[in-house]
């Protein structure tokens, strides 16, 4: 899989929704094993991804992400920087 | 709640009968109309995964019900992040007239 950075980083917002989601479904249906399937698969997919972002782009977040040396989270770009977010090109209202 | 299905479900007694005139008009009696019967949902492709269950026994007032939902096809994960959910039987986008804003067109 080979992605450049808004590429990944788009993904990883999408399986994080799709993790909202599942999570808000599996609250009242806590026996619901294929959902639960669905989420733990990912779950998984969430921190591959991460992990791939973190190893080529640096963190993610200013805590629990780790860092090489010297200290990369003063980096441009923020992440409410315009330049630091992927767009929904035509796909958004 | 767990709506009963089938014949042994039955309509809620007329809880007063109407007769005086000051009353309300017939038709607003929804105790003896086959009140919430199924309808032909209006869900394209995904009338399967919505359950129908439109017999519900013992109503209450003030009370709101909602169908159990089931889990069935999802949307991939970009899909929904645009389209505000994983799930196509909640995926209701408003399209009104004057909205300058207008939802983008899927199907």
């Amino acid at each position: 899989m080979d992605m450049n950075r808004d590429e990944l980083l788009k993904h990883i917002s999408a399986i994080d929704f799709v993790l909202v989601d599942l999570q808000l479904y599996l609250d009242t249906h806590p026996c619901d094993y294929d959902a639960l399937m669905r989420y733990n698969a990912a779950a998984m997919q969430s921190r591959m991804l991460r992990n791939q972002y973190e190893r080529l782009y640096g963190p993610l977040v200013s805590f629990r992400s780790t860092s090489c040396y010297p200290w990369q989270w003063i980096n441009n770009p923020w992440p409410w920087s315009r330049e630091f977010n992927f767009e929904l090109a035509g796909e958004e209202c | 709640m767990i709506p009963k299905k089938g014949p042994e479900a039955k309509m809620p007694e007329r809880p007063f009968p109407p007769s005086d005139s000051y009353m309300m008009p017939e038709r607003f009696f929804m105790p003896e109309m086959p009140f919430m019967q199924p309808v032909m949902p209006d869900h394209g492709c995904y009338p399967h995964c919505i359950p129908q269950e439109m017999v519900l026994t013992n109503i209450k007032l003030a009370r709101a019900y909602v169908p159990f939902q089931k889990l069935c096809d999802t949307y991939s994960p970009v899909e929904a992040l645009v389209k505000g959910t994983i799930f196509p039987e909640l995926f209701s986008p408003y399209e009104g007239e004057n909205k300058k804003c207008r939802p983008p067109k899927y199907e």
